[in-house]
């Protein structure tokens, strides 16, 4: 829970400086409390509020707002105050409560900041970030390229074969790609897309890992 | 909540939430059923990656590229995770790789040597210099020392080569398409590695758009030219081979 630990009060009690988005300086014991009901045994409890955490952040960004981290927090500060409360989690999954509390966030997020605002902010941002530099570790050429046909070279044929299938093509005939591609394989199309988003990632650890390697 | 096997339909659907384009109810609707479950919430995730490779493509059409950019290339992490995009997508095949359509481009010609003809015919003065690019690798590149010299990409041509000798002061690309539509239309540039090496503004010429990027900006390597108008985008690889 690294980045927990490094935000509002819940856990550490410290005064708060997001405090105009209603962040509040909750216990440990509220803490504590909040980890009891996602599960009994203290570390499954653990897993589950960062799996829950990373859904808030993921809510939070599709849905636009420019503070992800923050309004996660907030939203987890309101759960654990009203258990702190007495309320008792009916749900059988307490991210679908969890879910409810982050809509309520977001809604007086936006009554607080109106969305036209935001995006006025965000397209100042993007532009000023266009204008920027690139990070320094976003070069992809060099040595990660080469590992990109290294890794490709080791991916078993059928897997390289639907890397390069999924991303063939254009428009209709992509799409009947796609599909022929899943009935091959006996998936619904969607699941093929699973399989592609798992594949790439192991695709660009492989390259992560031979590029450091190669610059060692 | 909604497993894994969600129908093909849905993919409209999450882009169009990931892109912050549904009504309130509608996207909380998808909350409802993809929030809850590991395997149905990876699949937005999935959704989502897959937006990445679309705008990576230029296959999104500017509204949605304003959608996205807003949404997903705000810090320098979203920025990495792009490049990383841009990275993978090396590992498809180039005449497999996508040229985005888009609904404007969905009429756009694909009567490459035709139209190119054509245009030539209508142009007032006569470059002698002038290279029209061998169309695939089993053709020469034409080989000249002319100052201008042309490269014509459409959609349905596989991407072109050209041979920019020292004596080049510019290369005129020709996008050829036969319902443009209004303008303007922003024309731009990428190396294969991804850094945007040059922009403009497409000019209205017979047949499809004309841009003239100076030669020195390009080296030898694949690039892919970016044309987008209000109506929607495309992308075109075509390589630039040099002594």
């Amino acid at each position: 829970m690294g980045q927990r630990e490094q935000g509002t009060g819940l856990r550490s009690g410290h005064a708060d400086e997001a405090g105009e988005c209603g962040l509040s300086d909750l216990s440990a014991e509220a803490f504590e409390r909040l980890l009891g009901v996602l599960d009994t045994d203290r570390e499954r409890a653990a897993e589950r509020y960062e799996d829950i955490r990373r859904r808030l952040l993921r809510f939070f960004r599709w849905r636009g707002c420019p503070a992800p981290e923050q309004l996660s927090d907030e939203t987890f500060d309101r759960v654990a105050r009203r258990l702190a409360e007495g309320v008792a989690l009916q749900a059988p999954d307490p991210y679908s409560y969890v879910h409810g509390v982050a809509l309520r966030v977001a809604h007086e997020h936006w009554r607080r900041t109106p969305r036209e605002t935001e995006l006025d902010e965000v397209t100042g941002r993007r532009e000023a970030l266009a204008r920027q530099a690139e990070p320094e570790d976003v070069d992809e050429t060099g040595p990660r390229l080469q590992c990109l046909t290294t890794c490709l070279d080791r991916l078993p044929p059928a897997q390289r074969r639907m890397f390069e299938t999924y991303h063939a093509g254009q428009g209709g005939a992509r799409i009947r790609a796609r599909q022929v591609l899943a009935d091959e394989l006996g998936i619904p199309i969607n699941a093929l897309r699973i399989r592609v988003f798992r594949l790439r990632a192991g695709l660009f650890d492989c390259i992560t890992e031979c590029a450091a390697g190669s610059v060692k | 909540m909604k497993s894994a096997g969600v129908h093909r339909g849905d993919m409209d659907v999450l882009t169009r939430y990931l892109l912050g384009m549904l009504p309130e109810d509608e996207a909380q609707g998808v909350e409802q059923e993809y929030f809850g479950g590991a395997d149905s919430f990876e699949a937005l995730m999935a959704a989502e990656d897959d937006l990445y490779f679309l705008y990576a493509e230029g296959g999104l059409v500017p509204e949605d590229r304003r959608r996205f950019e807003d949404r997903f290339l705000r810090t320098d992490d979203d920025r990495r995770r792009l490049a990383r995009t841009r990275l993978l997508l090396k590992g498809v095949p180039a005449p497999r790789r996508a040229i985005p359509s888009a609904a404007w481009l969905a009429a756009a010609a694909a009567v490459v040597l035709l139209a190119a003809s054509l245009w030539l015919v209508r142009q007032p003065v006569h470059d002698p210099g002038r290279s029209i690019s061998g169309t695939d690798g089993e053709h020469p590149v034409p080989r000249t020392d002319a100052e201008i010299v042309v490269v014509t990409v459409s959609r349905d041509a596989e991407p072109p080569r050209v041979y920019l000798p020292a004596s080049a002061k510019t290369l005129r690309i020709e996008v050829r398409m036969e319902a443009r539509g209004n303008g303007p239309w922003r024309a731009s540039l990428h190396s294969s590695d991804g850094p945007t090496v040059w922009t403009g503004e497409g000019a209205a010429v017979s047949g499809g758009l004309r841009l003239d990027v100076p030669a020195a900006a390009l080296v030898e390597d694949e690039y892919e030219v970016r044309i987008e108008g209000p109506e929607g985008a495309v992308s075109h690889p075509f390589l630039v081979l040099r002594d």
